[in-house]
């Protein structure tokens, strides 16, 4: 008898996750208007109004393939963008860090006293992201203010991005800090997705042209989706705290870029949305 | 019986708002609950009306004579799908619907016409931009006007940028652009400062963008919600494509339609939904809620 309540329960618990095994499942699809569509599943849930019937958007078809670890060449990619994306990966973090991603084209632009060379190695920079394709991530520039949401802007003021008390390890740690000389503020909307954001340099706080590139590279790839900067993989990546400033963009920097703009969630994504997207997708192979 | 009067249920609950049932007979009378008639009329109850007493239902029902009438307008109760609800309520009473707190909470409305002051650092463009926002929620919604004036003590309303004079001694602590509504005892709001950082908001296109999200929330405290389409103005997302969709209106509409009462809390408006669909069920009329001047 006991077993059989065993077999019982073990059922359950396999035909309960099995009925979650939808991507509308971590969030309800949005409602909208589809006004004259006849293929609108009318046996789901609708929404009469005077004139109107609207329906909820379903993402159920939302091709998860890009949370499998066979699409990448380190077979650790997946648990390296967890960490990138919300720095804790452990029960009861400190901080809960969420994923934030960018829903609309990103318009940069560039204040006129940032030096030529680096506003050219900058828009390189760029080119090579944009030349990957890289799904729902569209960067460009304009020399029209008006038109961006993105204002990369040179201030005459020393700028932080951390507290005045806050202690680092040594002198050199502090310069060497994303954040000391440079700082990038974004426009969030209620459900973890950017929109606009400015990103603000101390020309002064820099040697030379090239560390002002650097920090621009680094920084900008950052604001991307809020990346944890850490010493992952070598100094190639833009997100090792030494980064060499490398002329080419690693394959590891763009994966993390793909992963994360392969869909544009409709709701937000906690980590355990997350982890249960990665049981999802292999059960879609 | 039922044919020799209607019934008049009130809840006197909070607001002042009252029901009774609608009927196209020609003559009809008035009553509503003893408990009701306590906390809302003046005059006191002499022996005719004690005579005139009714029980119904475990109340004792006063008979509404002219001389006991207060000035206000009766409106029939205006009849809303579940579905549609759902959404309003999540919106208007800021609730998720899951715990007991969300119950008490409330919703509020404009009861004055709504006199926008745009401080001088708010280009034309993006006052054009939210005027005519505003003359289209106007020329949409009853109860709800809306209109620009150009003097800042003629205002109730008043939108500014974070270097400006601080129109609202309330926001001068504000580190991201927000908005302050002001509302009385009856949930009725009265003044509203919003303020936006030109430091983030650095265009023309963002601070419209921006200013106009504000504005549809100041129309009624609302909630942006989780289950719209970007597209919508009570959604938690950004569109670069926003536009007032037909939920969006209607969430309006319904919201300063006096087919239900105003200013009550969400566990007051689920009652009263309750007990006129039940009514409009069982005998086919529409209570009337009466709201007093």
């Amino acid at each position: 008898m006991r077993k059989l309540i065993v077999l019982f329960c073990f059922f359950i618990v396999v035909f309960s996750s099995f009925a979650q095994n939808k991507y509308d499942s971590i969030g309800e699809p949005r409602i909208q208007v589809i006004k004259n569509d006849k293929t609108a599943d009318i046996s789901g849930r609708f929404l009469v109004l005077e004139n109107d019937i609207l329906y909820p958007y379903s993402n159920n078809s939302a091709d998860l393939n890009f949370l499998l670890p066979d699409n990448y060449d380190y077979n650790r990619m997946l648990g390296y963008y967890q960490r990138v994306v919300y720095c804790y990966l452990t029960d009861n973090p400190p901080i809960v860090y969420q994923l934030m991603q960018w829903s609309v084209p990103i318009v940069i632009y560039m204040d006129k006293d940032i030096p030529k060379d680096v506003q050219d190695d900058f828009k390189n920079f760029i080119s090579k992201l944009q030349m990957d394709n890289i799904k729902h991530l569209d960067i460009s520039f304009t020399k029209r203010f008006k038109n961006s949401n993105y204002h990369i802007k040179s201030t005459e003021t020393a700028v932080n991005g951390y507290d005045k008390n806050y202690e680092f390890d040594s002198e050199e740690d502090r310069l060497n800090d994303l954040l000391t000389g440079s700082t990038y503020k974004l426009v969030t909307d209620g459900n973890n997705k950017f929109y606009g954001g400015v990103l603000q340099i101390h020309l002064k706080s820099f040697q030379t042209n090239d560390d002002v590139t650097k920090r621009l590279k680094q920084l900008f790839y950052k604001s991307l989706g809020n990346f944890v900067a850490d010493n992952y993989i070598e100094t190639n990546s833009l997100l090792h705290n030494d980064y060499d400033n490398s002329a080419e963009i690693l394959d590891f920097d763009l994966n993390i870029l793909k992963i994360h703009y392969s869909l544009i969630y409709d709701q937000r994504i906690y980590l355990a949305d997350f982890r249960n997207l990665l049981t999802w997708a292999q059960r879609q192979k | 019986m039922k044919n020799l009067f209607t019934l008049f249920i009130l809840f006197g609950f909070i607001s002042i708002s009252q029901a009774q049932e609608h009927t196209t007979e020609s003559s009809r009378k008035i009553y509503t609950s003893l408990k009701a008639y306590k906390l809302t009329y003046k005059t006191p109850l002499t022996k005719q009306d004690t005579l005139n007493f009714v029980v119904r239902e475990h109340d004792t029902l006063v008979l509404i004579t002219p001389k006991m009438s207060r000035n206000g307008k009766s409106v029939p109760y205006e009849y809303k799908d579940k579905s549609f609800l759902k959404y309003y309520k999540k919106s208007a009473f800021r609730s998720s619907g899951v715990d007991s707190t969300d119950q008490r909470q409330v919703m509020r409305y404009w009861k004055d016409p709504i006199k926008i002051f745009f401080s001088e650092s708010i280009s034309r463009k993006t006052r054009k931009d939210i005027m005519t926002l505003a003359k289209e929620i106007s020329s949409q919604v009853d109860s709800l006007q809306i209109s620009e004036v150009k003097k800042v003590e003629e205002s109730n309303y008043v939108v500014y940028l974070f270097d400006d004079y601080e129109y609202d001694s309330l926001m001068k602590n504000y580190t991201n652009s927000d908005y302050y509504l002001h509302w009385n005892t009856r949930n009725q709001i009265y003044r509203c400062g919003v303020k936006i950082d030109t430091k983030i908001f650095y265009n023309q296109a963002l601070i419209s963008n921006k200013l106009k999200e504000l504005f549809v929330s100041t129309l009624g405290h609302f909630y942006a919600i989780n289950d719209l389409g970007c597209e919508s103005y009570f959604a938690n997302c950004y569109s670069e494509n926003k536009q007032l969709t037909s939920l969006d209106l209607e969430i309006l509409k319904y919201h300063y339609s006096y087919g239900i009462c105003k200013g009550t809390t969400l566990q007051d408006f689920e009652v009263q939904h309750e007990k006129a669909k039940s009514v409009l069920k069982e005998h086919n009329v529409l209570i009337n809620f009466f709201h007093l001047d």
